[in-house]
């Protein structure tokens, strides 16, 4: 697979350097819910990528951690995440991916997150989800959004492009394992996660698809996902990648779940789905994970963010018809 | 050649029986859709859909008409899946005028009582259900509506069986009986204004009364289908007032209800001639009122539907209002939002337009290269099978109007970032008919496409659409190799061209800015009179390079 690294960079070079200053500029913006400028998007991608590449496979977090789950473009409720689980740099979060298609705002999001993790590389983390692929994006939504609000499809580019270099897991204190999806037949260890080569399309299959893919399942063993990308996982399997390696839990998203979370194996797998009112009409609940400094585990709950111009919770007969 | 004539002959027999032919026509034009996505994944991919077949796809046999549809790129789903979602399943009612009296008495069946009874008995029946319940509470009087069903039951078998027990003087309670149950105020949309109805995804909301409307529908339906309706003593009842309300109702949301609609309104047409004209513009109002006004209704596919099997019958040369109806209703109806709720049923009425009248082609293919999609991927691919599904049907000659315009679209699509796009732009060659086109006319087409293919062959970031690429490059390759060479080498000439006038451009920029620093520093030096105007210089260079 060919993928051109942003080479079509038409800026001069002196107006590549994003200063600390401009970073805050294009959060204050971004939290507006109004989009960047193409440049700074390029520009914005660019700086990102310098820091993104640097992150492990497995990329470490230090507790306190606030874990998150999809956010699909539901801008006002990552505001509303923001809110319950308290802002950026005062506590440190990590995001299990799913940032854009199916919400309005996948730009906005994005772009939101990636500044975030641009100013505070330290407090963020933001992993990969199966999403964050050029041919999930065309056919979900993102391309879409990003054509009608910017007129080109650079600014898909310039995003598609940086999300070859997302890191696909992290690990909290040796102990929490994160990652979007699940596990996969082909991979037993971390060690193994490290040696893969991250920087591309997410492929159709293989161990870097199935970590973005699997799910958890209640069968034991592998089987095959309906999903036709990764694979479903029994509770032996989570049992044993978590004592090889020496892991509490495995904290996956990827699976809408109506309470928000969603404990499977017996504890030994989370699941965390942080998009509230999914797609503006599944009625659930969304929930973050917080992991303090003596590792204890708090689920927070909440639900969608009430504002105009989107479509209002779950369709109702008016009561006047009941 | 001829082999596309006897399946365009072969195609338009098969639509006498409009009503079963058109289903299977819809899943035509389905196919592109249904045979990608995997046999449960939903809508949430309604076009992720787009097949090719994944190598050699030119290698096809000429004389298969039909596509192999394979995968090309295989989009893995992610659609909601969710074991544990409470899906409220949406019930809601119209608003209806419940009756006041509700007791009804069971009424004997007409198998119990003699002949000569029986017009009596189904005026009596009839009248009962007239009584209008309310279905919003399940729980009362469940003994009436019991009654009712009966009554109803015993209609539907009476007038299918003992056709002629149904005289004319029933005629105005028959009309009664359906106005008082049917004609209502619909509930406004469950969607928010604006929000389009999601095929797979959203529920559409039924009617609680359901099990009393759709026996109503029923028995009406048979009653027009009943061979020995006077329709010029109907007509008096079925009237013009009967069909505006009944068109409303086309709104509805309830499927089950808009399918009786259709039929029913399909049947007045073919019964009621008067009425022909009458219905054929209250249609045209509607979609107008839909595409210009509000984009809102419910009933677009069914009314696209009655107006293929129209179209189907119209006679030829076509009447100026028919091609009116053409370019001022069904090409903008291209242009909505909502396309993708009524897009088989539109793409064959349109289909069936240019292989009735060829010269309306032109037109055709023009208006949808106007109402193109510019930011709504998913909507480009149904414009792209609309087009090739035009195609098929296209006379060569009509084909040479429009190549220029069609083929800088395609161009533009077959560049696409994005890969459902270029892939059903370029698996227009897999088409036997379509390559047989762009042979005969290659010299045109190569030209227009060639830069497109070239650029997409280099640097593309999907696999498949790069091996699809390389495949139309080689088959124009082997259609006209001296020609492809020309092509080639004059697209060639053309870049070094613009990369020789890049450089010039930057060289006067560079230019450009030493003498504005130069300027610069003069003015700090405070010596105004030595800057040289820099537009004179500029006009000073531009003739040095024109002189070389």
């Amino acid at each position: 697979m060919s993928i051109d690294p942003a080479n079509d960079s038409k800026l001069a070079p002196e107006a590549n350097d994003a200063t600390l200053g401009d970073v805050d500029r294009w959060i204050e913006q971004l939290k507006k819910c109004e989009p960047l400028s193409e440049a700074d998007v390029e520009m914005l991608c660019d700086k990102a990528r310098e820091v993104l590449c640097q992150e492990n496979n497995v990329q470490p977090v230090r507790n306190p951690v606030t874990v998150c789950g999809d956010i699909h473009g539901q801008f006002h409720d990552l505001m509303e995440l923001f809110k319950i689980g308290g802002d950026v740099p005062d506590m440190n979060y990590l995001f299990m991916g799913d940032y854009v298609d199916r919400g309005y705002h996948s730009v906005e999001t994005v772009s939101l997150l990636v500044a975030m993790k641009l100013r505070y590389p330290n407090r963020i983390t933001i992993l990969r989800g199966n999403h964050e692929s050029r041919q999930i994006t065309q056919v979900y939504g993102f391309y879409d959004e990003c054509l009608r609000k910017y007129g080109s499809a650079n600014v898909w580019k310039h995003f598609t492009n940086l999300f070859d270099y997302f890191p696909l897991t992290a690990l909290i204190e040796d102990r929490i394992f994160c990652l979007h999806g699940g596990l996969s037949p082909s991979i037993d260890s971390l060690d193994h996660v490290r040696t893969l080569d991250r920087v591309q399309e997410v492929p159709h299959e293989g161990p870097m698809c199935d970590l973005l893919w699997s799910d958890p399942d209640d069968r034991c063993g592998w089987g095959i996902s309906p999903r036709g990308a990764g694979y479903t996982f029994g509770q032996d399997i989570s049992e044993t990648f978590n004592h090889a390696n020496g892991l509490s839990l495995t904290a996956r998203a990827h699976q809408l779940v109506m309470e928000g979370f969603n404990w499977a194996h017996d504890g030994d797998v989370v699941t965390i789905f942080s998009a509230p009112n999914y797609c503006y009409r599944c009625g659930n609940q969304a929930a973050i994970l917080e992991v303090d400094d003596t590792m204890n585990q708090v689920f927070l709950q909440f639900d969608p963010a009430p504002r105009e111009g989107e479509p209002v919770i779950a369709r109702r007969t008016p009561d006047y018809f009941l | 050649m001829k082999g596309i004539k006897s399946k365009m002959l072969s195609r338009g027999k098969s639509q006498d029986t409009q009503k079963s032919s058109k289903k299977k026509e819809s899943k035509k034009s389905n196919s592109h859709d249904s045979s990608k996505a995997p046999k449960e994944s939903p809508s949430t991919d309604p076009n992720g859909s787009v097949i090719g077949a994944q190598n050699d796809f030119l290698t096809v046999p000429k004389h298969s008409g039909k596509k192999v549809p394979i995968d090309t790129t295989p989009t893995p789903r992610d659609e909601i899946l969710l074991e544990n979602v409470r899906t409220v399943r949406k019930q809601r009612s119209s608003l209806y005028h419940i009756s006041e009296n509700r007791n009804l008495v069971r009424l004997p069946s007409f198998t119990d009582v003699p002949v000569n009874k029986w017009h009596s008995l189904a005026l009596e029946k009839l009248e009962q259900c007239c009584v209008v319940f309310d279905f919003n509470d399940p729980s009362t009087d469940l003994y009436g509506k019991e009654v009712k069903r009966e009554a109803l039951q015993d209609l539907i078998d009476l007038i299918s069986v003992r056709k002629e027990a149904i005289d004319e003087s029933l005629y105005p309670s028959i009309v009664h009986m359906f106005a008082v149950n049917v004609f209502r105020p619909l509930p406004p949309p469950s969607n928010p204004p604006g929000e389009i109805m999601d095929l797979e995804e959203d529920e559409p909301a039924l009617e609680v009364a359901w099990p009393h409307l759709h026996l109503v529908y029923d028995f009406f339906l048979r009653f027009f289908e009943s061979p020995s309706l006077n329709t010029s003593v109907a007509k008096v009842y079925i009237n013009q007032k009967f069909i505006r309300k009944l068109l409303v109702l086309f709104d509805s949301e309830d499927p089950r209800e808009r399918d009786f609609l259709k039929t029913t309104l399909h049947r007045i047409y073919g019964k009621f001639l008067s009425l022909r004209a009458f219905i054929r513009r209250s249609i045209n109002n509607l979609f107008l009122q839909f595409v210009y006004e509000n984009e809102q209704f419910n009933g677009i596919a069914e009314l696209l539907e009655i107006l293929g099997s129209i179209i189907n019958g119209f006679a030829l040369p076509l009447k100026e209002e028919h091609k009116i109806f053409l370019s001022r209703v069904l090409i903008p109806l291209h242009k909505a939002k909502s396309l993708p709720l009524y897009y088989p049923q539109i793409a064959y009425g349109i289909v069936q337009f240019v292989e009735k009248d060829s010269s309306v082609t032109e037109e055709v293919v023009l208006g949808l290269l106007r109402y193109w999609p510019k930011v709504n991927s998913s909507k480009e691919v149904l414009f792209l099978n609309e087009i090739e599904d035009i195609i098929e049907v296209m006379e060569p000659s009509e084909f040479l109007k429009i190549q220029v315009p069609l083929f800088h679209k395609l161009a533009t699509s077959i560049s696409s970032q994005n890969f459902q796009v270029a892939e059903r732009a370029l698996y227009f060659f897999n088409n036997d008919y379509f390559v047989h086109l762009v042979e005969e006319n290659v010299d045109i087409i190569l030209p227009i496409i060639y830069p497109a293919l070239f650029e997409i062959s280099k640097s593309h970031w999907n696999r498949v659409i790069h091996s699809m690429v390389c495949n139309v490059l080689k088959l124009f390759m082997d259609i006209n190799p001296s020609l492809f060479d020309e092509v080639d080498a004059e697209y060639s000439e053309s870049r070094r061209k613009k990369e020789d006038e890049e450089i010039i451009r930057e060289e006067r920029w560079t230019i450009l800015e030493n003498i504005a620093k130069e300027n610069a520093m003069k003015l700090k030096s405070q010596n105004p009179t030595t800057v040289h105007s820099t537009t004179e210089r500029l006009k000073k260079l531009s003739l040095d390079y024109t002189n070389g």
